[in-house]
């Protein structure tokens, strides 16, 4: 059996302990909720910048070590990046998103068509009849709803708009059409907000699993936050009081 | 205040909600209820495509997910090195996530059966965070090593023999995506496949499984798993249930509860909405 170090659990109780506190939040916020949180933003700031620099001197200052000179320009557009600091000479600063921005844009839209385009518009053309009721069904389901879809987003044509019979064949189609769309999309909402949940709920049993392991450090946490709480609602209360004290003493001259 | 509107308040009182949530979770996870897993198609689809894989299959791995994510992510991409560590794998792991580095540790640590079968340098590489833009994955499928001189450790890559075999588009029999985001898919699909048609396997979380999908069912990627239910799945199919396993019972439980809410919460919207009507508002709380 391996013992754990004295490193390994500190930082269980650490997790353990900031688990529970951020938690804490979804009742009342209180000061080891806000303690937690600050904690988080100078730790990932602190992370973030370490993680820029091991990247840089990865793909930057290494390459260059090993000969490949091209990429000292990369390395002076970042630089130009300082050229905020100086502010007659801030337009500079502009060079390296432009850069960024033209390179991104060129070597996407050569594939983004066939990729994005010409791949779904494919595999949205189904056979209506597959021999299989069920799968013939589905692709009727789904053909339907694209067009409705589309007809949903179509702006510059609609029926019944620019002088056309209310009870027009066209546009009667029109309007079945845009509520197949309205409720293909509404279905399509519903599964992502199921899916949200299924997710959230993936979130929290991780942390719960991270908890069930050190249950000591949760116990201990949980006390902490509870008397945190209590202070917090009993500050609240005085506050209130405090100011409703004020706010009477100002009445009476 | 009749009985409708104390149904209603307490029903609105999120505490109340919350700690619902987590004694229903968490009371699961002490006590699981083996509820039976039923094994989705596209799950098997992916399990029969790694299980067709050649030997000493090339494998380039994206670990974008952060220690959220993991839940979902860490017991797919488990399961996945397992079932194809019987065939000698080479595999390029990378990260385009900041926080991809810790997590690919994690990994490491949570799966040492994996890892001790696999020499680094000759059968596995490292090579940490990469920033995330469409340039670095159109770099990379020209050429790993020469695009990313030193690995996460800073060893140079230069002398690495697994950059002999799995170095260019051409030479990975996969692309495995795990991601917690859409960018990565979008950014795979437009330099991965349709300009190599490298084979794509996504693994991501359920909250973008229905954005991710459209790429499945237009044949653009060969197999997604999607959730924690996808992972369980995956491991059952490798008969070793692990941590996904574990948890989808606690997931059922939470829905159970959530739907319980919602058809409680729709029950009361009429009642509540005819007693507002009848006092002359026009809203209900």
């Amino acid at each position: 059996m391996i013992t754990p170090s004295i490193w390994d659990m500190f930082g269980l109780w650490i997790g353990a302990a900031l688990t529970v506190w951020l938690f804490s939040f979804a009742f009342k916020d209180n000061a080891l909720y806000k303690l937690a949180e600050h904690l988080f933003v100078g730790v990932a700031a602190a992370y973030n910048f370490t993680i820029a620099i091991d990247g840089l001197l990865k793909t930057g200052i290494a390459p260059i070590q090993q000969g490949n000179i091209m990429r000292i320009f990369a390395l002076i557009l970042g630089c130009f990046f300082f050229a905020k600091y100086f502010g007659k000479y801030s337009w500079v600063a502009r060079f390296g998103p432009a850069f960024v921005i033209g390179v991104g844009l060129g070597i996407s839209v050569t594939t983004a068509p066939e990729g994005f385009v010409l791949a779904q518009v494919k595999s949205s053309m189904l056979p209506l009849w597959t021999g299989d009721l069920l799968q013939s069904l589905t692709n009727i389901l789904m053909t339907f709803i694209v067009l409705g879809g589309l007809t949903y987003f179509m702006f510059t044509f609609v029926p019944g708009i620019r002088g056309a019979a209310k009870k027009a064949p066209g546009t009667r189609l029109y309007g079945a059409f845009l509520k197949i769309g309205i409720y293909g999309m509404m279905i399509g909402f519903g599964a992502l907000f199921a899916s949200t949940i299924v997710s959230r709920v993936a979130y929290l049993i991780g942390r719960l699993t991270d908890l069930i392991a050190s249950p000591e450090a949760s116990i201990v946490a949980t006390i902490l936050v509870i008397a945190a709480i209590a202070y917090a609602y009993r500050h609240e209360k005085k506050t209130a009081v405090g100011k409703l004290e004020q706010k009477e003493s100002r009445k009476t001259p | 205040m009749n009985t409708i509107e104390k149904i209603n308040k307490f029903l609105s009182n999120r505490q109340i909600l919350y700690l619902l949530l987590l004694a229903v979770v968490l009371g699961i996870m002490l006590h699981p209820l083996g509820i039976p897993i039923g094994i989705a198609g596209q799950t098997r689809d992916v399990y029969n495509y790694v299980d067709k894989l050649p030997q000493n299959p090339k494998i380039l791995m994206d670990v974008h997910y952060d220690p959220a994510g993991a839940t979902e992510l860490q017991p797919m991409a488990g399961a996945f090195l397992r079932q194809v560590i019987v065939k000698n794998p080479k595999i390029v792991f990378f990260t385009t996530h900041n926080i991809g580095p810790i997590m690919f540790e994690r990994l490491r640590s949570y799966f040492p059966d994996v890892f001790s079968q696999l020499k680094y340098g000759d059968d596995y590489v490292n090579l940490g965070f990469l920033p995330l833009v469409e340039a670095t994955f159109a770099s990379m499928a020209k050429g790993c090593q020469e695009f990313v001189a030193r690995d996460a450790y800073g060893a140079s890559t230069a002398d690495m023999p697994i950059f002999k075999v799995a170095d260019k588009a051409a030479d990975f029999n996969v692309v495995v995506l795990l991601t917690t985001s859409t960018d990565p898919i979008e950014y795979a699909i437009r330099q991965w496949y349709t300009a190599y048609k490298m084979p794509l396997l996504f693994m991501v979380v359920a909250v973008i499984g229905p954005s991710v999908q459209p790429f499945v069912a237009s044949g653009q990627a060969v197999g997604m798993l999607s959730g924690q239910n996808a992972a369980a799945q995956y491991e059952l199919l490798l008969k070793r249930p692990g941590s996904a396993v574990a948890a989808v019972d606690a997931q059922s439980g939470a829905h159970v509860l959530i739907m319980i809410y919602i058809v409680l919460g729709n029950l009361i919207y009429w009642p509540m909405r005819k007693m507002s009507k009848k006092a002359g508002g026009t809203k209900t709380k």
